[in-house]
């Protein structure tokens, strides 16, 4: 066998192996024994259970939630400041923006739980959100500024040809832009829907999101049938099916636009 | 219409520690091709941005027809501008690329589509254009689009940034002589910014030789060509030996020039100045050929006519007399180049 | 005028970033020299984090968990980034770029327990294996997609000119390949080297005893112990090291970060 062949079947069996334990948390979902790897047939029950699990509905709510807003909010904020940031000026913008995603998440975590406890905030949705929104902020100026959304030339040849700032800014500027607009919602959204370390640090007690209730049940598996393990399994299956439909339709999307 | 004249009045503008212009001052002849000649940071394109209206000037004025058009900005200057990277609009077809001037000024329906359908003939695009995207185009077909962009409009003046840098030698020989024969049928002022000097004279009714900030001469083409203002203008605009007076038969201080083509190869009398040299190299060159003579250790080219060079019958190494008028050697007052 | 609407515009942005993230970093800056109990200023919390053997031993020991994830990442993870940047073109390049970047958009929790599961049922219990096990699985796509995007920056069919010039395998390796993936290898490094160090969940969820690590040890100061002092400190500590790390590779090779 040529190296090239060895090389492709081990880079195939990588990528199987990163997709193994998806696929057996998804096959455990529908497994009708409560018990892992024991196999006893194919059940949606878990799935029904979900449906009158009262406390994952709750944390879907807020999860998303403070998704939207958090992705919403950060997403137009950088938007305003990378449309007027011509070429590579700013650096001081850009010294403000690298901290937040260089810094380690735990310890940023700690800033935001002794930040709101020292102003006495009731800490739940609000500060869960604004802890989301601190990171998002950086996250979405970046790929708002990498994907480009500054389109010189093509600005100064609307105004030649008699084009006020608005209708260069809907006729030209936001149809361009529309690719890093969207990448940044997408990855801002994700960031936000996913997080586990921020909220949990952020967050009060009787508040939670999806990720901090799976985490919960995960450390104490079993105290309810909610947390049983394929109850468990069943959640994550769905939390990972959104996240993964988002990342689907953003592929697609960017595709799309590149295959035009 | 004789077309609006745009006049530059001691117009200065800098880029932070940059200064990109120096005082100009230059008058656009209404109707007329001006070119600014000038290689790349001489403030060519700062200058048409200025009359465009997309920069403003740290001091000085812009006058279209006399009237002040300084402060006016840019989306009401009505000024028709094709831009270096042509930054035609991605995203939408030809037809919409061309239509989007009119749009935004409120011309709709049958209106609009007449004046675009007018125009894309002007410019030698016909109907099956007019749905494609203009990334499928070739460059020459996209220059096309962006001229027909910036004339649809019918603007008072027509900016070109470069227009053709980017294109083949046989496309831009083609388009040079199209723009000329749209402008001239339009009657519209042009400013041509330019870095290529045969560009320049194929294209230019006047030109303007820029540079670090200043314009350095005016003049017609030939003007220009014939009467070099100074050295620079002269090894620029065209090609020239630069010499030393006393060897080129002048006594003057500085340095002169005489372009290659005064140079004659083995004159028969009429010329005042004569050396012997020995041919070092040979370039053809078409319709020309350059000659490099080594004359007592200095180096002087010569570019003869190929039916002159063929019956004189020269090669590589042979012994040649060369010589030229004094008339033809440009002495300059300093020696700044 | 123009300078008036690039401020008007940057202000949200620069206002919110200083609110929400550089405001609470004084505050862990505060904390981390303010004892609440004798309330005063002290740098007793900074002296107790790096003389401490109890919090020098887990700083250690997460290092040198740090360090083996970012080595058995790039050994796990090199000969993928050469497959998928020398040798496959056109469609299946981009099915493997799609495959090995999808993990990205999965959380590390969901991962890390979908992986604790499998794990329990080929046998594998919590502890150190199904620690570094959870490590490596979570971080192959952030070593895999610097290296490959250094590996792809090679000018074409130089692989090709060396064998003209009669280069054999190992010298292509040794003296092409290497040479070109060490921005990437540095930069996917520090980027794991930093991440893992302060990671919280892989250790919670799968470490069990020999999950210890700064993440949790941070998280039980602060959130179960009340120690905020030396919590605030320990988080500043990890901070520096972590950016250093950052800082160092970024600037040896700048413009390879994003």
């Amino acid at each position: 066998m040529s190296s090239k062949q060895l090389l492709r079947v081990y880079t195939y069996v990588i990528a199987l192996l990163l997709y193994i334990p998806i696929a057996f948390m998804v096959i455990s979902s529908f497994n009708s024994s409560p018990y892992i790897g024991v196999w006893e047939g194919f059940t949606t029950y878990w799935y029904q259970l979900l449906l009158r699990d009262s406390e994952a509905h709750i944390a879907l709510v807020n999860s998303l939630t403070i998704a939207i807003v958090s992705s919403t909010l950060s997403v137009s904020t950088a938007l305003l400041a990378a449309l007027q940031v011509r070429g590579r000026r700013l650096t001081a913008v850009d010294a403000l923006v690298y901290p937040p995603i260089v810094m380690p998440e735990v310890a940023e975590a700690v800033a935001l739980f002794l930040a709101f406890t020292y102003l006495g905030v009731e800490k739940g949705w609000l500060t869960v959100m604004l802890g989301h929104t601190a990171f998002n902020l950086a996250f979405a100026y970046v790929t708002l500024t990498v994907s480009r959304v500054r389109f010189e030339e093509l600005e100064d040849a609307a105004r030649t040809l008699g084009a006020g700032r608005l209708q260069t800014f809907k006729d030209i500027i936001l149809p361009l832009a529309m690719p890093g607009i969207v990448a940044a919602l997408a990855i801002t959204f994700l960031l936000s829907f996913t997080n586990f370390i921020k909220t949990l640090f952020t967050t009060g007690p009787g508040f939670y999101t999806l990720p901090i209730l799976i985490w919960n049940r995960a450390r104490r598996p079993g105290i309810s049938e909610f947390a049983s393990q394929n109850a468990l399994n069943a959640l994550a299956t769905l939390v990972t099916l959104t996240a993964l439909s988002i990342a689907v339709a953003y592929t697609a999307y960017m595709l799309r636009k590149a295959g035009r | 219409m004789a077309g609006v004249e745009v006049r530059f009045e001691d117009v200065w503008k800098s880029y932070e520690a940059v200064i990109a212009l120096r005082g100009v001052t230059l008058t656009a002849p209404g109707g007329r091709i001006t070119v600014l000649l000038g290689q790349s940071g001489c403030g060519k394109t700062t200058l048409l941005k200025i009359a465009a209206g997309l920069l403003e000037p740290d001091r000085g004025r812009v006058y279209f027809n006399g009237v002040d058009y300084t402060r006016v900005p840019a989306e009401r200057r009505d000024v028709g501008m094709v831009f270096q990277d042509l930054a035609l609009f991605p995203h939408m077809s030809v037809f919409e690329n061309v239509a989007f001037g009119l749009r935004v000024r409120g011309v709709r329906g049958l209106e609009l589509e007449r004046r675009v359908r007018e125009v894309l003939d002007l410019v030698g695009l016909d109907g099956s254009f007019y749905n494609r995207r203009v990334t499928e185009l070739s460059g020459g077909q996209q220059q096309r689009v962006a001229l027909a962009r910036a004339l649809v409009i019918e603007p008072k003046v027509l900016l070109l940034d470069e227009p053709l840098a980017h294109l083949d030698y046989k496309v831009k020989q083609r388009l040079l002589e199209e723009v000329r024969r749209i402008q001239r049928s339009l009657r519209i002022t042009t400013i041509y910014v330019t870095h290529d000097q045969l560009e320049a004279m194929a294209v230019g009714d006047v030109i303007a030789v820029m540079r670090d900030g200043y314009v350095v001469q005016v003049g017609t083409p030939r003007e220009v060509y014939e009467n070099p203002r100074d050295l620079y203008v002269a090894s620029f605009f065209g090609d020239a030996n630069i010499l030393d007076p006393r060897f080129a038969g002048l006594d003057s201080d500085g340095l002169v020039a005489l372009r290659f083509e005064d140079v004659i190869l083995n004159p028969n009398g009429d010329v005042d100045v004569v050396y012997e040299g020995v041919v070092e190299d040979i370039v053809f060159q078409g319709a020309f050929v350059g000659l490099e003579v080594n004359v007592n250790n200095r180096s002087l080219k010569l570019l003869v006519p190929r039916r002159e060079f063929a019956r004189q019958g020269v090669s590589l190494g042979s012994r040649v007399r060369v010589g030229w008028k004094l008339s033809e050697v440009r002495g300059f007052n300093s020696g700044a180049t | 005028m123009v300078q008036r609407s690039l401020v008007i515009a940057v202000a949200p942005l620069v206002v919110a970033l200083l609110l929400l993230f550089y405001a609470p970093n004084i505050a862990l800056v505060y904390y981390s020299f303010y004892d609440r109990v004798r309330g005063v200023f002290t740098i007793d919390f900074y002296l107790d984090v790096i003389t401490n053997t109890v919090y020098l031993n887990v700083i250690l020991y997460s290092l040198s968990i740090a360090v083996t994830t970012v080595l058995a990442t790039l050994a796990l993870t090199l000969p993928v980034a050469a497959y998928i940047a020398l040798y496959s073109r056109g469609f299946e390049r981009i099915l493997l770029l799609v495959i090995f970047t999808t993990p990205f958009w999965i959380d590390f929790l969901l991962r890390a327990w979908a992986l604790k599961s499998l794990l329990y049922m080929v046998g594998v219990r919590e502890g150190f294996l199904a620690l570094m096990v959870g490590m490596v699985y979570d971080y192959i796509p952030f070593t895999l997609l610097p290296v490959y995007a250094s590996l792809a920056r090679m000018p074409p069919h130089i692989v090709d000119v060396a064998r003209t010039l009669g280069a054999g395998s190992l010298d292509i390796w040794t003296r092409i390949i290497i040479p070109y993936a060490v921005p990437g290898v540095l930069v996917g490094s520090a980027l794991v080297l930093l991440m893992s160090f302060t990671e919280l969940v892989i250790p919670s969820l799968l470490g069990g005893v020999r999950g210890f690590t700064v993440g949790p040890l941070i998280y039980t100061l602060i959130l179960a112990g009340d120690d905020w002092g030396r919590g605030a400190a320990l988080a500043i500590v990890i901070t520096v090291l972590s950016v250093l790390s950052i800082v160092l590779a970024y600037r040896r090779f700048k413009g390879w970060l994003l």
